[in-house]
């Protein structure tokens, strides 16, 4: 195993030995072909425009950020924007049908498939890329680095799931301490309840497209980890899982989530939170900048704190993809761009993540992201980030197995799983069964028996 | 029974049954369960859209409020001048320059739908009126296999439409939208506008031919004028179908037209449901106007032949 490099030279991290040996290699290649380690240059050389695609998240901010760029001396670049919704549809439908796309937004489990179906380039060896991983917490790397070792896409913005709580709510209920655990949320949602405090005191984003974060999150709090490297599913194996799903049927069954809570959306619950009609609420980061935007009468109450105890919660973020680009200016051009959407601009700031931050709150997956003076700025006051930067270093798992090309469709069968065992139609020992069924199937394997 | 004889016969059997109607006199049970139910059902209808309304004159604060205030206490037009403006003001809003966007998409809503209604009424007319008038072996066959393309998926024929529109390079164009809406405009209007043939006597016709008129002439001078209600009911069904379509506009362009602009409201990272409201408001005032506008043309010419 070798160490790599942090920004500051010291070692910090694991690579594996191919990773590594792939890494050296590049690096010798690149140190005979100059013209590819330098910098903004590789981009100047290509003249033309580069394409990117990205999904509707503030598009003038995305042209704002690409415009200053080129105002450095790079290829102008064609910003594509398309709804979220759908994205991933459209996107696969433009790539299998020839469009020319040199960088693009993608959801991380996807991004794996791209690179198998020929639409996306591997980064292994481009001039940064293992400084830019040598940056990254090491708790991120699995997303953007396949257990082969290919490096398979750079951030786009990264998020951990954390607990918002009503502080005010927690001293009504005399509740000491922010509950951690599965078991610690439970037992003071329910004396939230009985109590009178609020009557449906935990919400979280239970739709059947999210169920598959939220069995990640609840099996990592109890120190599950549902895959191993080989995308092989361990989780049936756990005696505790069993547990977690009895524990998540019963926040439903017992009242303790509202039962409107399998159809809400993030905006709804953030609302919840902010008018005091829930305690608790389980998602991404980023969502108290929604609850403190809204401004409802319990918005200033609510705070964030880290769940799983001494275990871990579950960090996401999706990615930027390079396309099939074969000339090779055109592809260092692009690379040259995606290191500074997606890590740093030439002076070493956080540029892009720094306007994400401001705009919504969201995270870059490196530790000098958050000890920048600028992002420091950038979030509100409300937001802990040494308790974020935390929960990403030591915290928090991406659960590598999440971009294999199978998983898509098992991710789409999770939420099928999940409702009948919230709605009381299934056992939690079936819905284990169901879980590692449609693991196997979707990975090409047989069905346990 | 001859079709031209038909249109005679259906005001007398309508009287009939009239007469029949009033000379039962209908109990107050019946009336309250019949008005009751018309209440129940426009409630039903209206609801959503009373609610979309609300919302988008309320603070994101207010929408949290419960029970819902149907009937807000205060209204702002904070959310209309966000969209138009992309003045956010620090309130989450997933896109600032949606009003920008929002307007040129509504033109570009509003050019498609329009070229489309003139394309398919000249192309869906010729076609009705031929399989009205000159009926041949197979006809019937024919009719079926033009309503089953209205049933092909979207996704199953998007992928060949991608990649004809990107070799001839109109991708991200009105006319890639143009194109792929004929899909499924043109056989709504044909089938709509063979009906509504079916129900005009043919004796007009026959009379012109005899006056020397041609084809083309009788067809221009004679069966346009009066099948204008069955036109007009078509052009406002295609209108409205191009202005409602989602995923041939998310794949063959970018967020050119309404639907997937609107749809941008909603991202990963943020949802804004008053910002949504508010543009989704201005955003149906075109069909909502022109439905008021022709509503008897388009009830009529659906409910053609009913009575047959």
């Amino acid at each position: 195993m070798m160490k790599t490099r942090k920004a500051d030279g010291s070692l910090q991290g694991r690579m594996d030995r191919r990773t590594f040996l792939k890494a050296s290699g590049a690096t010798a290649l690149a140190a005979m072909t100059p013209g590819l380690m330098a910098g903004g240059a590789e981009a100047a050389a290509y003249t033309g425009t580069l394409d990117m695609l990205a999904w509707d998240f503030q598009p003038d901010t995305i042209k704002k950020l690409v415009a200053e760029w080129t105002a450095q001396g790079n290829p102008a670049v064609n910003v594509a924007v398309i709804p979220n919704l759908g994205y991933s549809s459209a996107l696969q439908t433009r790539l299998r049908g020839g469009d020319k796309i040199d960088l693009y937004y993608n959801f991380a489990y996807n991004s794996q498939k791209f690179i198998d179906q020929g639409w996306a380039s591997k980064l292994n060896g481009l001039p940064g890329v293992n400084d830019m991983l040598g940056e990254m917490f090491e708790s991120a790397r699995g997303r953007h680095v396949n257990a082969a070792g290919d490096v398979i896409s750079v951030p786009y913005f990264s998020a951990v799931h954390m607990l918002h709580y009503n502080k005010d709510m927690l001293a009504k209920g005399n509740i000491a301490a922010v509950p951690s655990t599965l078991k610690e949320i439970y037992d003071a949602s329910k004396a939230l309840k009985e109590g009178g405090i609020v009557a449906s005191p935990y919400v979280a984003y239970w739709v059947k497209e999210f169920c598959e974060e939220y069995l990640h999150t609840y099996l990592l709090n109890e120190g599950i980890t549902a895959f191993d490297e080989s995308g092989k599913p361990v989780f049936a194996d756990d005696p505790k899982t069993v547990g977690v799903f009895e524990w998540w049927q019963a926040m439903y069954q017992e009242g303790l989530a509202p039962k409107s809570v399998l159809n809400d959306d993030p905006g709804k619950l953030s609302s919840e939170m902010a008018q005091g009609n829930a305690a608790f609420f389980v998602l991404h980061h980023y969502f108290l900048t929604s609850i403190r935007s809204l401004k409802g009468p319990q918005s200033d109450n609510v705070f964030q704190s880290a769940i799983g105890g001494k275990n871990f919660t579950l960090q996401i973020g999706e990615v930027l993809q390079m396309g099939a680009a074969a000339d090779a200016d055109r592809k260092a051009a692009t690379w040259d761009l995606m290191k500074y959407y997606g890590w740093k601009d030439k002076a070493g700031k956080f540029t892009v993540f720094n306007q994400w931050a401001k705009a919504a709150g969201l995270a870059a997956p490196y530790p000098g992201f958050f000890t920048d003076p600028d992002v420091i700025a950038a979030f509100p006051t409300y937001y802990d980030l040494p308790l974020i930067s935390k929960t990403f270093e030591t915290g928090s798992k991406v659960v590598p197995a999440r971009t294999l090309p199978w998983y898509p469709d098992f991710q789409a069968k999770v939420g099928d799983i999940i409702h009948p065992l919230l709605l009381g139609q299934a056992t939690p020992q079936k819905t284990v069964q169901d879980l590692t069924d449609a693991a196997a199937a979707a990975s090409g394997g047989t069905k346990r028996l | 029974m001859s079709i031209a004889s038909e249109p005679a016969l259906r005001p007398a059997r309508r009287t009939a049954s009239g007469s029949r109607d009033r000379g039962r006199a209908r109990s107050p049970g019946a009336t309250i369960a019949i008005y009751g139910g018309l209440l129940v059902f426009a409630i039903w209808i209206l609801l959503p859209v009373w609610y979309l309304v609300v919302s988008s004159l309320i603070t994101p604060t207010q929408l949290g409020v419960k029970p819902f205030p149907l009937i807000p206490t205060s209204i702002t037009f904070d959310n209309y001048l966000s969209v138009l403006t992309g003045s956010t003001r620090n309130q989450v809003f997933g896109s600032t320059d949606a009003g920008s966007r929002l307007l040129p998409a509504i033109g570009q809503s509003f050019f498609i739908g329009a070229v489309l209604v003139v394309l398919d009424l000249i192309l869906a007319g010729a076609a009705a009126y031929g399989l009205s008038r000159y009926p041949f072996r197979g006809a019937r066959s024919f009719e079926l296999a033009i309503i089953v393309t209205r049933v092909v998926p979207a996704i199953a024929i998007i992928g060949p439409f991608f990649v004809a529109f990107r070799i001839i390079g109109v991708l991200n164009t009105p006319f890639a939208l143009i194109i792929s809406y004929n899909v499924f405009t043109l056989p709504l209007a044909i089938m709509i506008l063979k009906n509504y043939f079916d129900q005009l006597p043919r004796e007009i016709e026959e009379a012109a031919k005899i006056d020397g008129a041609s084809r083309l002439q009788t067809l221009w001078i004679i069966v346009v004028p009066i099948a204008r209600p069955g036109l007009v009911a078509a052009g406002v069904l295609i209108f409205l179908e191009a202005w409602s379509e989602f995923f041939y506009a998310l794949v063959l362009t970018n967020q050119l037209t309404v639907p997937p602009l609107l749809a941008g409201f909603q991202s990963v990272q943020q949802f804004n449901w008053n910002a949504l409201a508010a543009a989704t408001v201005m955003s149906i005032l075109p069909p909502v106007v022109l439905v008021l506008l022709f509503q008897r043309h388009v009830i009529g010419a659906l409910t053609a032949g009913i009575g047959k």
